[in-house]
């Protein structure tokens, strides 16, 4: 079928996805034990009524569909519900603390794909050789080190070893009213034409892109490694040797594309591991972006709060599985059928 | 690969077990608190007076236990729903795959949080936790193994003699799941001791004062400034450790696995 | 003798693996004219593949040539290095393997593989790589409407039609087809080689290898055959000498084993026994263990290669 159609279809198929993670992300919070009015009130002795009280505000008296209809309803309106303990509306917290967030992320990548996808390339044109050996081995020690740990061990470093880097926050004080229009700080320095906000949003990306960015780096240098390794053993390969072109011919135009499609692939889905690490990073650096408004509203019990961040994360998931499988069905023509 | 691993993890667990037989106790406070490492204390004090060494080696029981729990778990529910899912098919099939795909969709970490806020601490919660998020991967490998061979003649013979479902599933199917399945669990192992000192870290999973990993170094994180980079290094490095252990065993059976299933036939 | 295109003497070739060395091929001598097919037949494991890999020093990683003369028009193939041998690979001898799906690149168009294989040879414009690669296309019979497409849109059939174009896009003397029919359907199979026969026919330059391990594929569409058997020769002739005069004992059970459209033959004669162990082949004549005319002689001594009559040479103590 023509590629416009099969875009179509895919986007379609977003919204019962959308649809099936937010019921998923519902049911557990309904579903597991624990009583989110008692964790609210805490356990200092709140008499019935309160409970009560509290219970009929949140609208956890309905019936559990009428509740789901309540919920969903309100996603489409954009309605979150509002913060069990902050009492504004989820949706405006989300708002706050989605530019970090992003802005930590789209760093993130930047470094992580490029660094990993050619770290992958370079190791499997010199496969089996001491080079290859050592970036595998440096990609499969960096993974194995949680993130939050590389971000504390850089801190230690930048402190004992008193280097200039802030270890902590999104910028420096004086340059916090800089970011007004997006959130995003370097969109923002840029935007007033702050140089000096600019260097200083710079160095304070520094340790969390690196920390977040070399991890997913790691994993995408041993996939990328091991897809073309895989392709290169192709028949094809071979037969395209054969016809007479050169080396270099034959991995540039015909294993890198074809490997490239499942690394693509993969780098979509490490999405989800990026966000787990940034909601980790965040923690360790201190910036409140969404990972930790999670983290605190985890603390707090606040059930709403809790729920509009999970839904989130899960929507974000949701459009880069969506970006890849367009992207996919572009460059590979066996998919379109 | 595999041997450097195997190698590790014995090390690893010559600590604990070594702490375990000389009877360190990591609670015990009254030493000098806030000492660096020396020779009375090799990994330092923390800011109760605690003993770093006894409270890292000591914890090793409980990060590899948490995980061990958790790959149990996700293995055993994901690989028989999966099994079920992909021998009856139809609609189950698709309902059971549209709902782990969802859980797919999450990090798993963000489930292990959700799950471990809502059941509260423990060492089976934890491992609870953060097994359910790891369902997925084993619904998917098996349900897939046994969409693929559901149809091979051997399998339609055995029907043909009398072969009941159970059967079927347990003593002809499943076999050919199980060097992948050991493979990811394996992995699972390493990727399970990092999201027990995540949960640690974010002050959940198991409650204090036991000794966990990561709940000691995300303890440590406010006194890094004061100079006192100990509490927080050490544990990490147990982590790490470890990890790379399992991970290195896992990946060196995956490599096998794979090297004997994708055995071209050389032709003379 | 006419010149000959390709003159193989001596070839030996031999797989070097850890725990031991198969000697693949042993000692293989042959020559193919201008226009002139030759089929080599053989069991899996013959070497008979290892021949046609050979002759283009393209053998897969434990092998290597070990001694003999390659000599395709007088010069000697193996006294090349690498570069100059890929220069020549292709544009005077080109392969078509079995497997036509995974010989293509999954994710660029037949026409620009084939013109491809122009390119990198010719110092031509792209627009004349590719009406080049267009001709060669018709002249297998596929529609041009196809080439622009990709492999996967094309049936087994047109991939090996389009595996054939693409070896014979740059008008090779010798063109190695190493099973090229083996995983078609016999309706499919029978076109291709109608095919490769009228493209001998019409291209008045193109001499080619036939190998397989299928007698009856191989007497369609050569002109002579040579017989292996565990990396050495049995028997070499005209193909109708060959069918209706085998003089080998391996050869008479080959052509035994094939039912005749025309006889009303009942039984079938198989070969008893299993392929050689090509890492400790047998002594004396390598097919002497499932011979049934094989007497002591056989277990001790190589039988040498003599011409039994004209232009027919066999390797057999029994023949005389």
């Amino acid at each position: 079928m023509k590629l416009r159609t099969w875009i179509l279809f895919r986007l379609l198929l977003t919204i019962p996805t959308i649809l099936i993670l937010v019921t998923v992300v519902f049911a557990i919070m309904r579903i597991l034990p624990g009583d989110p009015v008692v964790a609210v009130l805490g356990s200092t002795g709140a008499s019935v009524q309160q409970i009560e009280a509290v219970r009929h505000q949140l609208g956890l008296d309905k019936p559990l569909y009428l509740q789901y209809v309540d919920y969903v309803g309100g996603l489409f309106r954009g309605d979150f519900g509002y913060s069990m303990v902050r009492g504004d509306p989820v949706a405006r917290e989300l708002a706050d603390h989605l530019p970090q967030t992003i802005e930590l992320t789209f760093w993130s990548m930047l470094l992580a794909i490029p660094l990993g996808i050619y770290s992958g390339i370079f190791a499997a044109k010199k496969a089996g050789g001491k080079i290859d050996a050592s970036i595998r081995i440096g990609a499969l020690v960096r993974w194995c080190i949680p993130v939050f740990w590389f971000g504390l061990v850089l801190q230690i470093l930048v402190v004992q070893l008193r280097l200039p880097f802030p270890i902590a926050g999104r910028a420096s004080p004086r340059f916090v009213r800089v970011a007004q229009v997006t959130g995003l700080y370097v969109v923002d320095a840029i935007l007033a034409g702050d140089a000096r906000a600019l260097v200083d949003a710079f160095a304070h990306l520094a340790l969390p892109v690196v920390t977040l960015g070399t991890f997913m780096a790691a994993s995408l240098t041993k996939i990328a490694r091991a897809n073309i390794v895989d392709v290169l053993g192709e028949e094809y390969i071979k037969v395209a040797s054969l016809k007479g072109c050169s080396d270099e011919r034959v991995f540039q135009k015909h294993a890198l594309p074809n490997a490239l499609i499942p690394i693509l692939t993969y780098t979509g889905l490490q999405v989800a591991m990026l966000l787990q690490g940034a909601i980790l990073t965040e923690t360790v650096f201190s910036w409140s972006g969404l990972g930790a408004l999670l983290i605190e509203a985890v603390s707090y019990r606040d059930f709403n709060l809790i729920q509009g961040c999970v839904v989130l994360f899960a929507l974000f998931v949701c459009i880069t599985n969506l970006i890849v499988d367009i992207s996919y069905a572009v460059v590979d023509p066996r998919v379109r059928l | 690969m595999i041997i450097a691993g195997t190698i590790i993890i014995v090390i690893v667990l010559a600590f604990d077990v070594y702490a375990h037989i000389v009877g360190l106790d990591p609670l015990v406070t009254g030493y000098q608190t806030l000492s660096p490492p020396s020779i009375e204390h090799v990994m330092g004090t923390d800011q109760l007076g605690r003993d770093l060494f006894s409270r890292v080696s000591l914890g090793t029981t409980f990060s590899l236990l948490v995980a061990f729990i958790s790959v149990i778990i996700s293995v055993s529910v994901g690989s028989i729903i999966g099994a079920l899912s992909g021998f009856f098919g139809g609609r189950i099939g698709q309902a059971t795959s549209l709902l782990f795909d969802a859980l797919y969709a999450l990090p798993s970490l963000l489930i292990a949080i959700l799950i471990a806020t809502m059941i509260g601490p423990g060492v089976v919660n934890t491992g609870l936790a953060i097994g359910i998020g790891y369902m997925p991967q084993y619904f998917r490998i098996v349900r897939g193994i046994i969409l693929s061979i559901k149809e091979r003649p051997f399998i339609e013979s055995a029907r043909a003699i009398g072969a009941g479902h159970g059967t079927l599933i347990f003593h002809h199917m499943m076999p050919y799941a199980i060097p992948s399945i050991i493979a990811i669990m394996t992995l699972n192992m390493g990727s399970g001791i990092v999201e027990v000192s995540s949960l640690g870290f974010l002050g959940l999973g198991l409650p204090p004062p036991t000794p966990e990993w990561g709940t000691d170094l995300g303890r440590g994180r406010d006194l890094i400034t004061a100079g006192a980079w100990w509490p927080s290094t050490f544990p990490g490095l147990a982590i790490v450790i470890s990890v790379l252990g399992f991970t290195l065993i896992g990946e060196g059976l995956d490599e096998i696995f794979r090297a004997t299933s994708t055995r071209k036939k050389e032709t003379f | 003798m006419t010149d000959l295109v390709l003159d193989v003497k001596d070839l030996r070739s031999y797989y070097y693996l850890p725990s031991s060395t198969v000697k693949a091929i042993d000692g293989i001598s042959f020559g193919i004219s201008k226009a002139e097919a030759l089929g080599i037949i053989g069991e899996s494991g013959s070497g008979k593949s290892t021949i046609g890999w050979s002759v283009l020093r393209a053998l897969p990683n434990p092998g290597k040539i070990v001694s003999g003369e390659i000599r395709l028009d007088g010069r000697n193939l193996l006294e090349l290095d690498r570069e100059e041998m890929r220069k020549l690979r292709w544009k005077e001898v080109a392969v078509v393997t079995q497997s036509a799906m995974s010989s293509f690149d999954p994710l660029m168009r037949i026409g620009d593989q084939i013109s491809e294989a122009v390119s990198v040879h010719e110092d031509i414009s792209q627009e004349d790589a590719i009406e080049r690669a267009k001709e060669i296309f018709q002249e297998v019979r596929l529609e041009l409407s196809r080439f622009r497409g990709y492999p996967h849109e094309l049936s087994g059939g047109m991939r090996q039609r389009a595996m054939i174009a693409m070896a014979l896009v740059c008008k090779p003397r010798l063109m190695i087809a190493d099973e090229p029919t083996t995983a078609l359907d016999v309706i499919v199979q029978a076109q291709i080689l109608k095919l490769m026969d009228n493209l001998k026919s019409n291209l008045k330059s193109l001499s080619i290898m036939f190998i397989s391990h299928d007698l009856s594929v191989v007497a369609g569409i050569s002109d002579k055959i040579l017989v292996v058997y565990g990396g050495k020769m049995m028997e070499h002739g005209a193909t109708n000498e060959i069918i209706t005069n085998p003089l080998h004992p391996y050869t008479i059970d080959l052509v035994n084993s094939f039912p005749n459209i025309e006889e009303t033959k009942m039984s079938f004669e198989s070969i008893p026994g299993n392929p050689p162990d090509m890492r400790a082949p047998p002594s004396g004549c390598v097919f002497h263990p499932r011979c049934k005319f094989a007497w002591a002689k056989c277990k001790d001594v190589v039988p040498s290669w003599r011409e039994i009559e004209k232009n027919h040479f066999v390797a057999c103590h029994r023949t005389k």
